[in-house]
């Protein structure tokens, strides 16, 4: 590759979006060529300065009322008594339905969940007692971006620090009943935390906290992923990792990232 | 009804600070940031029922991002949305509180912002402060994946020459 074209690819390059075989070519070619090298030293530094400094909108908090006032209010609640005697057919119908379905939920779910989240919880403690923590260690979601999409089908969403204190410190990948999930692994106080993430179209599951083995666990679905968390101790800041996962995940789902070009 | 509405409410409000953010990114103005955002959430709820998918806020995001380009060509006095506003533009005239040099950076950083095409800004937040790869970038705006690429060099380039040529400018004011 010449500079020319190192430099046509280079800004990709930076993102990690190219293929891997440019990726490799550019990466040879900034080894070999000082110029081009400091070019994407100085696009580097740049890119650092604009990530801090780029300017992050809030909207004013009139707009919500105007967004509230211009859709307008509710449609008022239908009562359900006025709902079943326009329906009743259905409604017996749907009753059966519902119920089996509470059955189900409450019965067979939960308990294929729980012993998922067991699995989870041992393969937590054999990562400490193995002291074989993480595949990637890298706190860069660039970095740990990447390396996911070269082993799964999906792209787990990644947050480094999803709460104060919670240091991301890289990443593995495991099989969970014959699965892959995607794992990052995080530190807080000196404790690791082991964040599970697989396609919710595999296997859903629902919000739930278990203790087991001392550990506590904590299982929810966004519209994408599943998360199985396991950690020693809890607390508020666990909860708000779990809130912050919540209300952020979902912009890297699985039909992500390309890395062809 | 009442638990689609519901469904909307709970589904695209809490992302109303990134709608606003792009819508502003790109039609660089606080007043008709607001507007485009109105404006799209009211499209997004007619087109709400239609929305199977699993990714709320990047359906809302690229519903933000086409309102704030049919807008910008309704109100085409703004012609090409780089908005020339005397108060963005020129530099406070109270000097009486100094400036760190991180501070000064930022704020020309805005200035430069504010004199790159929509496009180029576009796809800079989108990608730097979104975190969208760029195949989601190329389906939402509809363009070949390669294109994608070359803008968002481009506007790189473009980015940090109308930032070297600010400090060039004061360099030689000063002197």
């Amino acid at each position: 590759m010449n500079c020319e074209e190192a430099s046509h690819y280079l800004e990709a390059f930076l993102d990690h979006e190219l293929g891997a075989k440019e990726h490799l070519e550019v990466e040879e070619h900034l080894k070999s060529c000082p110029a081009c090298r400091s070019v994407a030293q100085e696009s580097q530094e740049f890119r650092s300065f604009f990530a801090a400094a780029a300017p992050r909108y809030e909207a004013p908090p009139e707009l919500r009322a105007r967004i509230l006032a211009a859709i307008g209010p509710l449609p008022p609640k239908q009562t359900f008594l006025s709902f079943l005697s326009a329906h009743r057919p259905m409604a017996y119908g749907a009753a059966v339905i519902v119920l089996s379905l509470i059955l189900a939920l409450t019965f067979v779910l939960p308990d294929k969940a729980k012993e998922l989240c067991s699995l989870a919880v041992t393969v937590h403690a054999q990562s400490l007692a193995d002291n074989h923590l993480v595949d990637v260690s890298s706190d860069d979601q660039r970095v740990i971006r990447p390396w996911f999409a070269a082993k799964l089908e999906f792209s787990p969403p990644l947050i480094n620090l999803p709460a104060p204190g919670y240091s991301l410190i890289g990443a593995r990948v495991n099989v969970l009943r014959n699965d892959p999930v995607a794992v990052c692994v995080y530190e807080h106080k000196q404790e690791i935390v082991t964040l599970f993430c697989w396609p919710a179209s595999i296997r859903p599951v629902l919000e739930r906290a278990y203790l087991i083995e001392g550990y506590h666990v904590y299982t929810w679905s966004s519209s994408k992923c599943n998360y199985i968390l396991v950690s020693k101790s809890s607390g508020p800041s666990l909860d708000q990792f779990v809130d912050s996962f919540r209300d952020r995940v979902d912009m890297f789902g699985n039909q992500l990232p390309s890395t062809t070009y | 009804m009442r638990d689609e509405r519901s469904l909307f409410e709970e589904l695209c409000l809490p992302h109303l600070d990134a709608a606003y953010n792009l819508a502003r990114w790109i039609v660089a103005r606080d007043h008709d940031a607001q507007d485009v955002v109105q404006e799209a959430y009211m499209r997004a709820l007619k087109g709400f029922k239609g929305f199977r998918g699993a990714d709320a806020r990047a359906w809302l995001l690229t519903i933000v991002r086409n309102t704030a380009y049919t807008c910008a060509r309704k109100y085409s006095h703004v012609s090409n949305m780089i908005p020339f506003d005397e108060a963005l533009h020129s530099t406070p005239a109270d000097e009486s509180v100094p400036e760190s040099f991180y501070e000064e950076r930022k704020r020309q950083l805005d200035d430069a912002l504010n004199r790159l095409p929509a496009e180029f800004r576009e796809v800079l937040v989108l990608y730097e402060i979104e975190g969208w790869s760029y195949k989601q970038m190329a389906s939402a705006l509809n363009l070949p994946a390669g294109t994608v690429m070359s803008r968002l060099s481009r506007a790189r380039r473009r980015l940090r020459q109308e930032l070297a040529g600010v400090q060039e400018a004061n360099v030689q004011n000063e002197l």
